[in-house]
């Protein structure tokens, strides 16, 4: 005979006495309720292969779709309309818990419109091969049990209050008659004399004398523990186990002790992560971003920094790099980097094809449409690679993944299936907005194993109702953030309660679900033989936690002197094992320092190629140079895209050159506003990406009205000033005396009419005052460096296209021209010579290994600006008071400003 | 309105005991069960605490059921019980059940995502020129603001927010709010009743005043040409704003007064902008950007709407506005009749519009409604509550008092020492007396107990049953608390009341700064002075502790200086303190996070090897020396095989112990999601030794606890509203939100609460400092305040539609960052609609000092720094000038009595200063308390599992394979991927031996495995025929088929289950079913992967089980391939 212990809750695991008594156990099972169905399907000859909840999902869907043809007035149809899928999960669920029920009765008189419509849609489901769900499982088994044979030689023992299960089970049991027998836990509780016992009596309703408690000192068998966090419980459990403490611990969320156990060096006592949206999984989400408009620059970084995805790593970083550098799709270098990678592969003849294969692949995820709506044939495809390359990684033997990655592998595989089989019955079109809704349907966090349980771990189960057997000693290590709240059957109204009620159906009311709970709850306290150690935390996953009701009334037991609620300072009096603290020494943080001294600056070296903005970091802010050109240190974020105001430059700048490459070339050339746009709008795909987001829509049109305005003006000037464009981003290289080679790539290269060439540098920012005082004070190396670049004393000017003025220390005419006050005025020569003493100062400072910070310093304690009259030195950036600091460069930790 | 209560609970009454008593009562008396109970709180923290102490009643008193059922019964804020009445009648209001609650921020999100296409680009144009001329500010948090173009958008969010807060769905140019924005306008502009401006003579005639200026001489003139100067660069780049002109004015006056008082360019000007702001000019612009934003707002309120159905989205208005809404729907009315019988409301006072409406209908569906508030605690006029319709309502109770409309007053306070709750009925008995009404009430409606309210019912009813109570009499309270049976002293330092006033200056702070410094140093003191407090839960005296004080402060600003001036003290802040991401460990983090996501990130490794250093001596000079000296000896990048060069780079820091760690890690963790990632970073990586390394060890965990938090709330946003969660995306969503910036506050018990008037409601502490006391609540009021957008209601209030008649009063500050109005704003001060805003706002600011004084328990600190009056503390004396809190110079404690009330109170007053009279702070460095961690032993692999599979077991030993018996019976299978499901059923058939399934049943299961035209029903059937025959054939005592099996093998438990065993007399057969369907060959042959052999494991352990288990000898393993029809032995 088969003996079966079962509870509905034994599914997650048991805990019983004889786990380790090393004898050997046939015919026994412990089951919980989907346990026991699979068995009793077995027995009756009704097993199957049932359909996952995608595919039942989506019969049930088109369902409801029919009924609405006959019914568009149907209770759900305004909801189904704005959320088929919400709409589905939330019927199929009502239909579940009804047909759970024993509901069946389609066309009983009188039935409450809601349930009539239910069941008129259940015609419709019920002829589809993938109807059948769990609900319908368990009914085929009543219809079954009735007629049991003599082969059916089982006893289930059933660990559940009869009167507190759903009225199913008890039908169920009813039928099975003599196989069933149910067990009351409670009477094998050992009630001894001390504070455990109290507490076990009083939670039987027992009187007791709560006098009676004695301080932890003298009883550790019952006490609440308060701890800061779930980590730091986690971490002392395992540091308690690794000393030789043996509880039995209820723990739900195991994960984190799991990691400390590891850490311990002991072994992992089982965990999985619950509704979880790991990494691998977002790819079901990610891949979608090139099918629609509008582009979203930041899930195609995430994309290609997937920790796998279909596009080859190596590609996928580059590309990322790419577009962190230049947020666009477009561009040159972007689709270069494509070809390039696959060019570069060296492959034997026979894997030609699947290269090739490959790259059409990758072509076509990362083809990007920019419109609403895709042809649902690329979707296809697309989902179809993804599944292709989900389902080889889920086999072990093609990668060498976890066990945990894959699980996600295959359950990504189940997702894309789910969509391709969704796609089936669209039509050519897709629009974005429908395929989000798809998408997000279909999406579920899920469940995955995260570490498997290991030989010689402590016992751990996941809830009290877990508990078959009486532990010695208990450790409840989530006694917190629990409560009694439950939706079964909520959603049914009283009318339709009372008629089904009426109609032979019983109702499992909310309150026998949450006593069934409660009582659970409570009996993992009362099979604690010795000890019984609860442990709540101030916060779990970061959130403050609230009291378990369980606890809450535990807590009203207690006397109000009682020291059971203790601390982590009595874990030793609790457990009788010392923790193993350890004290950390000091480790200083870098310390906030106007200047650093390094001893080997022999190792600084020259560079071959220095630009203007180098040598304008150089002066200004020499340590950033040495961060970034002498330490290699890149400095860019990986997850980190230019901020809008350099966007909108680098944007600005790219429109501007190919409106003037236009111009030069067309006397008659009009500047409409629509051509403007049109420009502006390629080049923010190629270089600019953030601005397509609906969000950033009025950040758009700002960008877009303040450039027209500024173009119009800069041609204005041109115009007026009778210049002729001579080159736009003109790159060229100089020996510049003092300094060396450098090279500059300049914005805006024209000619007036007798030959004179000028340069205009083009910038994006909000404070146009700083290009004016640049100009003004002589700092404008930039300009400087170009006007040496030329070799022709070029008039120099600044144009600001968040204005559209144009600031200048040379003469020109229009409305926008700003002349910089003339008085005492330095020429470019000058800038240069001065940039040149400051590039020498400088390499001098370096030479001695002295690297100037002096961020937000005093400028006296600047020994380069109590130089800078006697050696002609640029001056520094400052409000006349304190050196400004470089807003944008990263080095905080450096110079010691992260505390 | 019908069976309503409201019990008027003045602070520290006990409204929580009583509201748990009363809905204990009404269960216990059976006038409901646990479950029919609807009761709405402020926040999400009073409603847990009501829940759990009617639990915990109702257990106690063996209310098992009822208590059990009090758990799904709809307590809540309103919001999360209209969330849960919205998901359980969705389907009434056609949107989805699978509604998302969006939070505040992620409203804004998609509201920009929503609006996007609504205005268009003539509007946005409209409204950028507008806007230029208004000059909106933004304002940094400090003291400085700058020009904001996206105001507009601001404005449009606060209507529609405000519209749908109050159900106001006209925005166009014939609705109410329109008309009356005009109307407030016009009356306080006038009109537009002036002449246009020629601005094109202001623009020459002011660049001839620049001019002007700039040929003036430097001397003596600096003030007057900077002015000049200013007005030149902002000609250029602000045009011709509003603001800008007040500067004309002031220019050219000054040039008109101090220099030259014929220039005519000046005198033109000055005729021209005397009173530009009732230029028809400006009054247009005004009109049209209003009427542009109530177009555009009425447009986006559709919108939005529309956007979120359609993406099953709910915000947290539409929690109220879809609650009011389903209220209407008979199904609703019907259904709340028959399961909820009781409504109770807590906080009453603090009920906006729609939720007044929402009591008022649920009012008439339940039997019995208990509403508790208190009056002089409605502080949120702010953010939406109405504390006139409140008032409103109120009063029909007062003045009414029927059976219907029922008034109970709580007359004790719990909460504080005698001193303290004199000195509050004193103070806001008479402040707060024309904010109340007298007040009808009965004897027994007078709730309380002692033998002081015994005593003051005596006096004040007499004879009578029921009186009407002035005002006073209802804003008073009567203590209940007997300080000496309490235990405390009665020496001056234990007076309740203490003020402390601080004197001196110090270099280069302005005044916040220095009272910040002050108020540090002093409660440094205070921590070391055994003050002895009152301990409610051990009802004994015990010394102070510093999370026992609360430091109250007007601002968030101040909060966050205090704060920090705290922690300069070495004393730990509970407060939200900005600059997580300034703080080493979140640095960790990202540092840890771009390491995974780009391992070639050469900063990061390098910050990470200074903030884990390898080796103490390690500074972040010495790191960039061992840089340079690793780049001095890479190859040449130049070489022909340039990746001999970005190999060498790859190696950098690859040696340090943690990157190692780190590497390892990354290649473990890389599936896992973000918040998954980064709890198991913190565990693994033992990340608390290293963090807690920096000092300030429980602030810096506080604060690991706090990102891990944002990355659950991360990724919990990410399904909500699909989008996909990635590394990037946490970093990104971490950036959005300034909030996100801020410190974890400390939940130590050394630590001092730091928080706002605002956010102490509610609350209460033994000990409690006021600070802000010198706020003036008119100061700016003009620009802040008055020219602000408001809700009002037309006419008076109708109970029955309490939210007719609503306007929106939209108006905004058209003057940039200016504050004045060229003396203007005298006039606009004198006005009623002026006078009314203003008293509103001194009501609120009354009130909100009431909330703070009453949360004192034990101790009252009132502050006050130098010569600056204490202009909120005079106001709430309801006298000016009574006790200035100024002026005093002792340098000395005193303990004065105070006559600024009817008798006298003992005050402790103390003078901080320090000897010298000028001097700059100096902080000592916050001595390094070392953090604690434990002791690990390092991760060990995990390849030893708890549990194993015989099917997973090797043979130990080679084994041949014999022919058994061949059926003849290959059952046909089609060709089908999936082998192990092909297994299954032929497992689930056969199984069925002993009961001769027929053909029917043998279908139905290769049906329900799909697997109909691929397995062969009738040599499905004869097989399992022939099985039958084969084991009848060897006639063993009894048969098992799927036998359970389970055994401990030292320490690990091998289970599993033989799909076949024959027991006979004195031994045992088994035989396993595999469904290879290839070849017999494969089977037969030692070298293919299909022989036979290869389950000699799996066999063995069987084996081994049953012999234990059953006592006999397993002497015959088989295996049946069923698809073959073929029986082999494993020998």
């Amino acid at each position: 005979m088969i003996t079966i212990h079962y509870s509905e809750f034994f599914d997650e695991g048991v805990y019983t006495e004889h786990t380790h008594d090393n004898k050997c156990s046939v015919n026994t099972m412990w089951l919980g309720s989907m346990g026991l169905l699979g068995f009793l399907e077995r027995e009756f000859g009704l097993t199957g292969n049932y359909t996952d909840t995608i595919d039942r999902t989506n019969t049930y869907s088109a369902a409801l779709k029919r009924h609405l043809i006959t019914d568009p007035d149907a209770f759900y149809a305004k909801a189904f309309e704005t959320d088929e899928m919400g709409v589905t999960k939330d019927l199929l669920r009502w239909r579940d818990d009804l047909v759970f029920l024993g509901w069946k009765n389609m066309n009983a008189v009188g039935q409450p419109f809601r349930l009539r419509t239910l069941a008129l849609v259940e015609q419709n489901f019920c002829d589809q091969h993938f109807h059948f769900g769990i609900p319908d499982r368990w009914q085929n088994i009543l219809n079954s049990a009735g007629s049991t044979s003599n082969e059916f030689d089982i006893i289930i023992l059933v660990y559940d209050n009869p009167e507190q299960i759903h009225p199913f089970y008890r039908k169920l049991f009813n039928c099975l008659g003599e196989h069933i027998e149910f067990k009351d836990l409670n009477t094998t509780i050992s009630i001894k004399d001390n504070n455990l016992g109290i507490i076990k009596s009083l939670l039987l309703g027992k009187a007791v004398d709560k006098g009676n408690f004695r301080p932890l000192c003298e009883d550790q068998s019952f006490s609440v523990l308060h701890l800061k966090d779930n980590h730091v419980a986690a971490e002392l459990m395992a540091d308690q186990i690794r000393q030789g403490f043996r509880p039995v611990v209820i723990n739900d969320d195991n994960k984190i002790l799991d990691y400390y156990l590891m850490s311990n060096g002991l072994p992992a006592s089982g965990s999985r992560l619950d509704n979880s949206n790991p990494l691998i999984v977002q790819l079901f989400k990610l891949i979608a971003v090139s099918l629609t408009g509008p582009l979203n620059v930041f899930n195609l970084l995430s994309l290609l920094q997937c920790p796998y995805s279909p596009i080859p790593k190596p590609l996928a970083s580059n590309l990322a790099r790419k577009l962190i550098e230049k947020p666009g799709v477009n561009n040159s270098d972007w689709k270069e980097s494509i070809n390039r990678y696959f060019s570069d592969q060296e492959v034997s003849e026979s894997d030609r094809n699947r290269l090739k294969t490959k790259q059409e692949e990758v072509e076509l995820l990362l083809n990007f449409n920019f419109d609403q709506t895709a042809e649902t044939s690329r979707v296809k495809s697309v989902y179809a690679i993804l599944k292709n390359w989900a389902d080889k990684h889920s086999l072990p033997e093609i990668y060498k993944h976890s066990d945990e990655e894959r699980n996600q592998f295959a359950y990504l595989s189940s997702l894309s299936e789910g969509l391709l089989s969704n796609l089936m019955d669209e039509g050519e079109a897709i629009t974005s907005m429908k395929l989000m809704k798809l998408i997000e349907g279909i999406y579920q966090p899920a469940s995955f194993p995260n570490q498997s349980a290991q030989a010689c771990t402590v016992e751990r189960v996941a809830s009290p109702a877990c508990l078959l057997g009486n532990p010695s000693i208990l450790i409840w290590l989530d006694c917190y953030n629990s409560t009694y709240k439950t939706d079964q059957l909520t959603f049914l109204y009283q009318e339709e309660v009372e008629f089904l009620t009426l109609n032979g159906i019983e109702i499992y009311l909310p309150s026998h679900r949450v006593k069934h709970i409660y009582e659970k709850d409570k009996r993992g306290i009362l099979s604690a033989v010795e000890q019984c150690l609860l442990v709540i935390v101030e916060k779990h996953n970061g959130a403050s936690t609230t009291l378990h009701p369980l606890i809450a009334e535990i807590l009203s037991f207690l006397p109000e002197k009682s020291d059971v609620q203790c601390q982590i300072s009595d874990i030793e009096i609790i457990t009788k094992y010392k923790p193993h603290y350890h004290f950390t020494s000091e480790s200083k943080l870098p310390p906030e320092k106007l200047r650093w001294k390094i001893n080997n600056p022999e190792n600084f070296t020259r560079r071959d190629l220095e630009s203007a903005s180098s040598i304008d970091t150089l002066i200004q802010h020499p340590f950033e140079w040495v961060i970034r050109y002498q330490g290699r240190l890149n400095t860019g974020n990986s997850f980190t895209l230019p901020d809008l105001f350099t966007l909108k430059g680098i944007i600005a700048h790219a429109t501007t050159a190919s409106i003037l490459n236009l111009y030069s070339g067309n006397a008659n050339f009009l500047l409409t506003d629509s051509l403007i746009r049109e420009h502006l709008d390629e080049k923010i795909r190629e270089e600019g990406l953030v601005f397509l987001l609906t969000e950033m829509k009025f950040e758009y049109e700002e960008l877009a009205r303040k450039y027209t305005y500024a173009i119009q003006s800069l041609l204005e000037i041109i115009r007026e000033n009778d210049l002729k464009v001579v080159g736009c981003e003109y790159s060229r290289e100089n020996h510049i005396d003092g300094i060396g080679k450098v090279a500059g790539t300049i914005d805006l290269v024209l000619e007036r009419k007798g030959g004179q060439q000028v340069i205009f540098d083009l910038k994006w920012t909000k404070n146009n005052k700083k290009y004016q005082t640049k100009v003004e004070e002589g700092k404008d190396i930039q300009l400087a460096i170009y006007h040496a670049l030329l070799n022709n004393n070029p008039h120099t000017a600044y144009f600001m296209f968040d204005s559209g003025k144009l600031y200048t220390r040379h003469t020109f005419i229009g409305n926008n021209v700003i002349t910089v006050n003339v008085t005492g005025i330095l020429s470019e020569k000058d800038v240069l010579s001065k940039a040149s003493n400051s590039f020498t100062y400088r390499w001098e400072e370096l030479a001695k290994g002295d690297i100037e910070i002096g961020d937000n310093a005093k400028l006296e304690d600047l020994a380069y600006f109590n130089e800078t009259d006697d050696r002609s030195l640029i001056p520094l950036d400052s409000d006349k008071k304190n050196k400004y600091a470089d807003k944008y460069s990263g080095l905080e930790l450096f110079k010691g400003k992260i505390y | 309105m019908k069976n309503i209560t409201f019990i008027n609970a003045g602070a520290g009454s006990g409204k929580t005991f009583s509201l748990t008593d009363k809905l204990y009562s009404f269960i216990k008396d059976g006038r409901c069960r646990g479950d029919q109970v609807m009761l709405t709180t402020f926040t999400k923290n009073a409603a847990e605490e009501i829940r759990q102490r009617a639990f915990t009643k109702l257990l106690e008193n063996g209310k098992t059921e009822d208590a059990i059922a009090l758990q799904n019964a709809f307590i809540g804020t309103v919001h999360s019980v209209g969330y849960r009445m919205i998901g359980k009648f969705c389907y009434l209001i056609g949107i989805s059940p699978e509604i998302r609650e969006l939070s505040e921020e992620d409203t804004d999100f998609y509201f920009s995502q929503a609006i996007s296409a609504v205005p268009t680009p003539e509007d946005l144009n409209k409204i950028a020129e507008l806007s230029e001329k208004f000059q909106f500010q933004a304002w940094d948090g400090g003291f400085t603001s700058s020009y904001n173009p996206n105001k507009w958008q601001d404005h449009v969010k606060k209507i529609i927010g405000e519209a749908r807060r109050n159900n106001i769905n006209d925005l166009s140019e014939d609705g109410l709010s329109f008309s009356k924005s005009l109307e407030f306008i016009s009356a306080v502009l006038g009109g537009g009743n002036q002449k246009e401006l020629d601005l094109k003579k202001i623009s020459s005639e002011t660049e001839e005043v620049i001019k002007y200026l700039e040929q003036l001489p430097d001397n003596k003139n600096v003030t007057i040409k900077k002015a000049g100067q200013e007005l030149k660069t902002n000609l250029y780049t602000k045009k011709s704003s509003y603001a800008v002109f007040l500067d004309i004015f002031d220019t050219a006056s000054d040039i008109l007064n101090r220099k030259d008082s014929t220039h005519i360019p000046s005198q033109n000007l000055v005729n021209m902008l005397g009173s530009f702001y009732q230029s028809s000019t400006m009054f247009n612009d005004i009109v049209d950007y209003m009427r542009l934003i109530f177009k555009i707002s009425g447009n986006c309120l559709k919108e939005f709407e529309d956007y979120k159905k359609k993406h099953a989205l709910v915000d947290f208005s539409d929690m109220e506005t879809l609650f009011l809404e389903l209220l209407d729907k008979p199904e609703v009315e019907t259904e709340l009749k028959q399961t909820i019988r009781i409504l109770m409301v807590d906080e009453f006072q603090d009920s906006n519009p729609i939720q007044l409406a929402i009591f008022l209908k649920l009012a008439e569906i339940v039997e019995q409604s208990i509403w508790v508030g208190d009056p002089k605690q409605a502080i949120y006029g702010f953010n939406g509550s109405d504390p006139v319709m409140v008032s409103k309502l109120l009063e029909l109770f007062y003045k009414e008092n029927e059976s219907n409309l029922r008034l109970q007053l709580l007359k004790n306070s719990w909460r504080s020492r005698p001193d303290l709750v004199s000195i509050v009925n004193k103070m806001f008995g008479k402040s707060l007396e024309n904010q109340s009404f007298p007040a009808i009430i009965s004897k027994e409606d007078v709730l309380g107990q002692g033998s002081g309210i015994e005593q003051w019912k005596k006096e004040k009813f007499m004879s009578k049953e029921s009186i009407e109570l002035s005002p006073r009499d209802s804003i008073s309270l009567i203590p209940v608390r007997n300080e000496d049976e309490e235990g405390f002293a009665t020496a001056a330092s234990t007076l309740a009341l203490s003020h402390w006033h601080f004197i001196n200056k110090f270099k280069g702070a302005g005044n916040k700064a220095q009272f910040s410094y002050y108020l540090g140093k002093k409660i440094k003191k205070l921590l070391t002075e055994d003050i002895k407090v009152f301990d409610k839960t051990k009802k004994q005296v015990r010394s102070l502790k510093p999370s026992d004080i609360a430091i109250l402060c007007r601002k968030n600003s101040e909060v966050k200086a205090i704060s920090s001036e705290l922690l300069n003290n070495g004393i730990e802040a509970a407060a939200i303190v900005e600059g997580l991401s300034s703080t080493a460990e979140y640095r960790l983090l990202i540092n840890i996070l771009n390491y995974i996501a780009d391992q070639g990130n050469s900063l990061s490794i390098t910050e990470i090897m200074l903030l884990i250093k390898e080796e103490e001596e390690i500074t972040a000079e010495s790191l960039l020396e061992n840089r340079l000296t690793f780049l001095s000896k890479a190859p040449s990048k130049d070489d022909a095989d340039s990746s001999a060069y970005f190999n060498y780079l790859q190696q950098w820091g690859k040696e340090h112990p943690f990157i190692k760690n780190l590497e390892s890690f990354a290649a473990n963790s890389r599936h896992l999601s973000v918040p998954e990632l980064i709890e198991k970073m913190f565990a693994v990586l033992e990340l608390r030794k290293f963090i807690s390394a920096w000092g300030n060890s429980e602030q810096r965990l506080a604060n690991i606890q706090q990102l891990i938090k944002y990355a659950w709330e991360y990724d919990d946003y990410c399904v909500k509203l699909n989008i996909a969660s990635s590394l990037i995306g946490f970093v990104v969503w971490m950036g959005l939100n300034s909030e996100r910036n801020n410190q974890a506050a400390s939940a130590s018990e050394n630590a001092v609460n730091v928080l706002t008037y605002h956010k102490s409601k509610g609350l209460e502490w033994p000990f409690v400092i006021l600070t802000s006391l010198d706020y003036k609540y008119n100061k700016g009021f003009l620009h802040k305040d008055f020219f602000r957008m408001s809700v009002k209601m037309e006419g008076d209030l109708d109970i029955k539609n309490p939210l007719q008649n609503r306007y929106i009063n939209f108006i905004f500050w058209p003057f940039g960052g200016k504050e004045k109005i060229m003396g203007y704003e005298e006039d606009i001060f004198t006005s009623q609609i002026y006078q009314e805003a203003e008293t509103s706002k001194r009501n609120e600011t009354i009130r909100l000092l009431y909330v703070g004084m009453t949360r004192a328990r034990d101790y009252l600190v009132t502050t006050s720094l130098k010569e600056i009056d204490s202009h909120w503390f005079n106001l709430a004396c309801g006298h000016d000038e009574a006790w200035t809190l100024k002026s005093k110079t002792q340098a000395n404690v005193s303990n004065q009595i105070t006559d600024l009330f009817d008798h006298p109170v003992n005050i402790n007053y103390q003078v901080q200063a320090d000897p010298d009279e000028n001097f700059s702070p100096a902080y000592e460095d916050p001595e390094y308390k070392p953090g604690i961690y434990f002791e690990k032993q390092g991760i060990k692999l995990q390849d030893n599992p708890k549990y194993v599979s015989p099917s997973r077991l090797k043979a130990e030993k080679e084994v041949k394979v014999e022919y058994v018996i061949d059926f003849n019976n290959r059952i046909k299978t089609g060709k089908f991927e999936n082998e192990a499901l092909l297994g299954n059923c032929l497992h689930d058939i056969l199984y069925l031996w002993p009961e001769n399934p027929d053909s029917a049943k043998v279908e139905a299961i290769i049906g329900r495995h799909n697997l109909m035209g691929q397995v062969n029903v009738s040599d499905t059937l004869i097989a399992v025929q022939k099985t039958k025959e084969y084991i009848l054939s060897l006639k063993p005592i009894a048969s098992y088929r799927e036998m359970p099996m389970r055994m401990s093998m030292d320490t690990k438990i091998l289970a599993g289950s033989a799909d076949l065993v024959l027991e006979f007399e004195k031994e045992l057969f088994l035989i396993d079913y595999k469904s290879y369907p290839g070849s017999i060959k494969e089977v037969l042959d030692p070298k293919s992967k299909h022989f036979a052999g290869i389950y000699a494991g799996q066999l063995d352990a069987y084996a081994e089980m049953l012999e234990a288990a059953i006592g006999k000898k397993v002497i015959r393993k088989m295996i049946y391939f069923a698809v073959l029809g073929k029986i082999v032995e494993l020998v």
